[in-house]
C-alpha cells in the first residue's frame, strides 16, 4: 500500500510569488446558504465523489475556562467514538470500516465541529452516523474512559513535537489571562478530572439551532439534503445565541518566553497582532506576511543559509494574529535577520511587480486548497464561525483588488511589537537576549 | 490441445493486454521515441496545472559512500541551471510563473513538481526542463545548501520518532542500510562535490527512466504536442542503469531482534515491529494479500484491535505493508498505555500466532476490506496535485499497470491467500522490534527485563 506518511525528504512546501498574467474563470458552482428549520445550512455542490458534512459549534474556548482545557475535544470525540442510541460503539465503527467513512472531530480556538467524510455511494450510510452523533450521543462509560486515555496520549504526543510545543508556548504566553490561554487540544491534567457527566453537559449546552451551523459539500441535490436536515436536526433544542466578545492584548513590546530543550535545534517563533478577520484590512495584512515569508525564505534560506525551515503568516480568529518562525541552529543571527526584515517589509512597499506576484501567489495557494470536499468545507466553515462563510469564497477577488499601500499600512498599523518563544538549548537564547529586545519600526 | 490453446490465447491475448492497461477515463498515457513516459491526467475543477518529473533513483541506489546524494540532487534541482543562471534567476521565473514547487526523496524514486495557474502551462513545461536536463551543481551553491541540509537532520533529530525510526531501519537492513535511508549520510551530503552529483546524473536522469506527469485543466492532446517539442530532443540513455548497476538483493533476517531507544524528547512510549515484506519483482500477489490484510486488522472489529486496544493495553495501533519493488516492510506502530508495556507486547505475541487460523478472519471483514480498499482508490483520486504523486510512486515501484489493475486483483484475495501471506511473512518470520521510551519510565518499568526476542 502507499502511505505517504513513510520519511520523506525535503517535503516543506514552498510557495514563491508569482504573476498573474489572466483571468481565472470559477470552475465550480456557487455556495447557497439557507435555513432550514432554524438552522444555517451552507452548501456548495462539487463534481467530485467525496462529500463532506460538517456540524460546527460556535464558540470555542469562550465556551470553556482553562481549567476545562480540553472539554469540547473530549465531548465531540465522543460523540462519534462512544455510542449512539442506535448504535453502540462497536457497531458504530464496524459501520465506519464497512462503507469506508470516515468520521472525525475538530476543536478549534473559536469553533468545534464533527465531520463526515464519505463517497457519494455510502452518503445515505455516512449521514446516518453523522446524524446518530449530533443527535444522540450517549456516551458509553467504559469507552469514555478508554477514549480518555487515548486523549491524554494525543496530549504527551502532541507536547514532544517541537513544531507544535513551541507554537503552544508562543500562544499560552502571549493570550495570558484570556480565554485564548486554554489549549483546545487538551491540558493533561484537565482531561484527567472530568467527569462523564461534566462531559455530557457539556456537549447539551452547546447543542442548540442558535449555535450550531452546517456546511456541506459535494454531489447531491439541494432537496435531498434539505430533506436530510428537515429529518435529522428538526428536533434540535432551539436556543439564542450570543457570541463572547474577545478583546485581544496589545502586544507593544518585546518579550521572549525560553523553554529548555534537548532538541538538535531551536525552534523560535513570535507573534504580532493582526486586524480584526472580517475587517478590510485583513486580507491586505494577510498577503504582507506573505510577502514577508517569502522575504525570510529568500533571506534565511536562500542567502544566510540559517535555517532550513522557517515562514510567517496571518492567523484568522476572533483575536486574530500574525506569526513569524523559525528552526536553527543560531538563534542569534536568525532573530537578528528576521527583525531587520520585517524591518524592511515595514518601510518599503510592495513594487507593481512585487504585487503582482503576490497576487499570483495567492490564487495559485487559493486554488490548491480547493481541491476536496474536506478542505472546501473547512473553509467555509472557518470564515462563517468569525464572521460569514462569503469571506472564503471573496479571497481571490479581494486579493486582486489590495494595493501596495493597503498592505503596508495594514502591516505598520497592527505590528507594534513581538512576544517570541524559543524552545531549544536556553544558553542560545540567553545569546540572542539582544537580539529578541530589537524593536521592529 | 496444444493449438487450442495457442488459438485462444492469439484470440483474446490482445484484449487482455488492452485490459490490463485501461487506464481511467481523464487518464492518458504516451511514450516518446526517447523513452519518456508521459502521462497526463484530466481534472477542471480547479484552473491550475501540475508538471512532474520522477525519476528512479533515491536510496535504493545509493552505497554507503553515496548515501543521501540522491536527497542532495533533489535540492540542488532547484538551483541554477543552463537557462536560469543564478538560484535568484531561478527563484524569480518561479515567481513570474505563479509556481508552487516542491520536491521529494523516497526509497525508489525522486520527484519534482510545479503546480501553476493552467494558463502557464507552457511555460511551466519549458522550466521543468531547463530544470531536470541542464544543472549546473554549482561549488558554492552546494557548500550553501549543505548547511540547510544541516537543518533538516536536526530537525528529523528533534522528532523523538526518528531515532526509533532510523534504529529501526539499521536492524531490519543491516549492511544495506543505505538502501533504504532516503535522508541520507550527514558526512556524505557535507563532503558531496559536483563531480558527485554529475555522476548521478549520468546514471539515472535520462528520459528512459523517467515519467512526467501533467495534470489539472489540461487538454491531453495539446500536452502530449508540446511535451514532444521540448522534451524529444532528451537523449535517451543507452544503457539501463538497474543492469549496469545492480540493486543487491536485501538478506533475509535471520533471528528476532529487539531494541530500546532511550530519548528525553519523547513523553509517550512507542513500540514499532517490522518484518521484511513482499514486493513486486518476486510476489506480486502476496502484495495484495498484504493490503488486504492490514486493512482487515485495523478494522475495529478485528481480533487483533480488540485485544490490542478495546483491552486498554494500546492508546493507537496501525498495521502497514509498504509496496515496494525491493522488500517492502510490514510494520505494527503501537503506542502501548504506558502502565501496561509488558502486557502489551506479550498480547502481540500472542496474536500473531493465532493470524493464520481459521477464525481470526471472517467473511464479512473480508469484504469490507476489498470495499474499503477500492473506495481508498477513489479518495486518493480526489486531490489531483497529490495524486500525480500517488501515480509515480506505482510507476516507480510497481508499474502503471499495477495501479490500474489494483482493484481487480486486490478483489481476488482469498481467505487462503491471507493465510499463506501471514505465514510467509509474519507467523514465527523473524522481525525486528524497537521501544522508545523516556529515561523516566525506562527506569520505572526496566523493559530491558521483558522486551527481549523470545527465542
Amino acid at each position: 500500500m502507499y502511505h505517504p506518511t513513510k520519511p520523506v525528504y525535503m517535503k516543506k512546501i514552498l510557495i514563491v510569488t508569482a504573476v498573474v498574467c489572466g483571468t481565472i474563470s470559477a470552475l465550480r458552482a456557487q455556495t447557497t446558504s439557507f435555513d432550514v428549520d432554524g438552522i444555517k445550512v451552507i452548501f456548495k455542490p462539487t463534481v467530485k465523489e467525496i462529500i463532506d458534512v460538517r456540524m460546527y459549534y460556535r464558540g470555542g474556548v469562550s465556551n470553556y475556562t482553562k481549567e476545562q482545557a480540553g472539554i469540547e475535544r473530549f465531548a465531540l470525540t465522543a460523540t462519534e467514538q462512544c455510542g449512539t442510541q442506535k448504535y453502540n460503539a462497536s457497531t458504530y465503527k464496524d459501520q465506519e470500516d464497512k462503507y469506508g467513512i470516515t468520521m472525525r472531530s475538530v476543536s478549534d480556538y473559536d469553533y468545534g465541529d464533527i465531520e463526515l467524510e464519505c463517497v457519494s455511494k455510502y452518503f445515505n450510510e455516512g449521514w446516518d452516523l453523522f446524524a446518530e452523533s449530533v443527535v444522540n450521543p450517549v456516551f458509553e462509560s467504559s469507552e469514555v474512559e478508554l477514549l480518555r486515555n487515548r486523549l491524554i496520549g494525543s496530549i504527551k504526543t502532541k507536547a514532544s513535537q517541537p513544531d507544535q510545543q513551541s507554537t503552544s508556548l508562543l500562544l499560552k504566553n502571549a493570550f495570558e489571562g484570556t480565554p485564548y490561554e486554554a489549549d483546545p487540544y487538551g491540558d493533561e491534567d484537565a482531561v484527567r478530572k472530568m467527569s462523564i457527566a461534566d462531559v455530557k453537559a457539556y456537549y447539551k449546552s452547546i447543542l442548540n439551532k442558535g449555535q450550531i451551523f452546517l456546511v456541506v459539500v459535494g454531489k447531491i441535490d439541494r432537496d435531498e439534503l434539505i430533506a436530510k436536515v428537515k429529518a435529522s436536526f428538526d428536533g434540535l433544542p432551539a436556543k439564542d445565541y450570543t457570541p463572547a466578545t474577545l478583546k485581544e492584548p496589545t502586544w507593544n513590546d518585546y518579550k521572549v518566553a525560553v523553554e529548555n530543550s534537548e532538541t538538535s535545534t531551536n525552534y523560535i517563533s513570535a507573534i504580532m497582532n493582526a486586524p480584526p478577520y472580517n475587517s478590510t484590512e485583513f486580507v491586505p495584512y494577510r498577503m504582507g506576511l506573505a510577502a514577508f515569508g517569502g522575504a525570510l525564505f529568500a533571506s534565511l534560506r536562500t542567502q544566510r543559509n540559517l535555517s532550513y525551515s522557517q515562514g510567517a503568516y496571518a492567523n484568522p480568529g476572533q483575536m486574530p494574529y500574525g506569526i513569524m518562525f523559525v528552526s536553527t541552529a543560531q538563534p542569534k543571527e536568525a532573530v537578528q535577520v528576521m527583525t531587520s526584515m520585517l524591518v524592511r517589509v515595514k518601510n518599503y512597499g510592495l513594487s507593481e511587480v512585487g504585487l503582482q506576484h503576490l497576487q499570483g501567489s495567492f490564487i495559485t495557494n487559493y486554488y490548491i486548497h480547493q481541491q476536496s470536499s474536506s478542505a472546501i468545507a473547512g473553509s467555509l466553515g472557518e470564515a462563517e464561525a468569525l464572521g460569514g462563510w462569503y469571506l472564503a469564497e471573496s479571497l481571490p477577488g479581494l486579493v486582486q483588488k489590495a494595493t501596495s499601500d493597503q498592505i503596508k499600512d495594514a502591516i505598520n498599523k497592527y505590528i507594534v511589537g513581538l512576544r517570541w518563544s524559543y524552545l531549544g538549548k536556553s544558553s542560545l537564547a540567553d545569546d540572542a537576549a539582544d537580539a529578541f529586545k530589537t524593536a521592529v519600526k | 490441445m496444444i493449438k487450442k490453446i495457442w488459438f485462444f490465447i492469439l484470440l483474446f491475448g490482445p484484449f487482455l493486454l488492452r485490459a490490463q492497461s485501461k487506464l481511467p477515463d481523464n487518464m492518458f498515457l504516451n511514450t516518446l521515441p526517447n523513452g519518456l513516459q508521459v502521462l497526463v491526467i484530466e481534472d477542471n475543477s480547479v484552473p491550475l496545472a501540475t508538471v512532474m518529473i520522477t525519476c528512479k533513483n533515491g536510496a535504493f541506489t545509493e552505497t554507503p559512500e553515496f548515501n543521501g546524494l540522491s536527497h542532495l540532487y533533489e535540492h540542488m534541482f532547484f538551483k541554477a541551471n543552463k537557462d536560469y543562471r543564478t538560484v535568484d534567476d531561478f527563484l524569480g521565473r518561479v515567481s513570474e510563473l505563479g509556481m508552487r514547487f516542491n520536491g521529494s526523496t523516497t526509497f525508489e524514486e525522486v520527484n519534482y513538481y510545479f503546480t501553476l495557474p493552467d494558463y502557464n502551462l507552457k511555460d511551466g513545461l519549458r522550466f521543468m526542463n531547463s530544470a531536470i536536463r541542464y544543472p549546473r551543481f554549482d561549488s558554492r551553491d552546494m557548500e550553501h545548501e549543505n548547511q540547510v541540509v544541516d537543518g533538516e537532520f536536526q530537525r528529523n533529530e528533534s522528532n523523538p520518532g526518528f531515532a526509533l525510526n532510523n534504529a529501526m531501519e539499521h536492524h531490519m537492513w543491516g549492511d544495506l542500510y543505505s538502501r533504504k535511508n532516503s535522508l541520507g549520510n550527514h558526512q556524505v551530503i557535507r563532503t558531496a562535490t559536483p563531480a558527485m552529483m554529475d555522476s548521478i546524473k549520468n546514471k539515472y536522469y535520462y528520459p528512459n527512466n523517467s515519467l512526467l506527469t501533467v495534470a489539472g485543466n489540461v487538454d491531453h492532446e495539446v500536452v502530449f504536442k508540446d511535451v514532444e517539442k521540448i522534451y524529444g530532443s532528451w537523449k535517451a540513455s543507452e544503457f539501463d542503469p538497474f543492469q549496469k548497476w545492480p540493486i543487491p538483493e536485501f538478506k533475509p533476517l535471520d533471528k528476532t531482534d529487539y531494541f530500546i531507544v532511550e530519548s528525553s524528547l519523547t513523553k509517550q512510549p512507542q513500540i514499532l515491529v517490522e518484518w521484511h515484506g513482499p514486493d513486486t519483482r518476486n510476489d506480486v500477489k502476496a502484495t495484495y494479500a498484504a493490503d488486504v490484510f492490514s486493512d482487515i486488522v485495523n478494522q475495529s472489529s478485528s481480533t487483533l484491535k480488540k485485544a490490542m486496544m478495546q483491552s486498554g493495553l494500546a492508546l493507537q495501533m496501525n498495521v502497514n505493508y509498504l509496496t515496494l519493488g525491493h522488500v517492502g516492510p510490514i510494520s505494527m506502530s503501537i503506542t502501548p498505555n504506558p502502565a501496561k508495556i509488558k502486557e502489551c507486547m506479550e498480547e502481540l505475541r500472542r496474536q500473531l500466532l493465532l493470524m493464520d487460523n481459521d477464525d481470526y478472519v471472517t467473511d464479512e471483514q473480508l469484504e469490507t476490506a476489498q470495499r474499503k480498499l477500492e473506495i481508498t482508490k477513489i479518495r486518493e483520486q480526489e486531490v489531483t496535485t497529490d495524486f500525480v504523486e500517488t501515480t509515480s510512486f506505482w510507476w516507480a515501484s510497481a508499474s502503471l499497470d499495477y495501479f490500474t489493475t489494483y482493484t481487480d486483483n486486490m478483489k481476488k484475495i482469498t481467505r487462503a491467500d491471507l493465510q499463506n501471506y501471514v505465514r510467509k511473512y509474519i507467523k514465527n518470520r523473524p522481525y525486528c522490534a524497537g521501544l522508545l521510551i523516556n529515561p523516566d519510565l525506562n527506569a520505572q518499568v526496566n523493559p530491558k527485563d521483558f522486551f527481549v526476542s523470545p527465542n
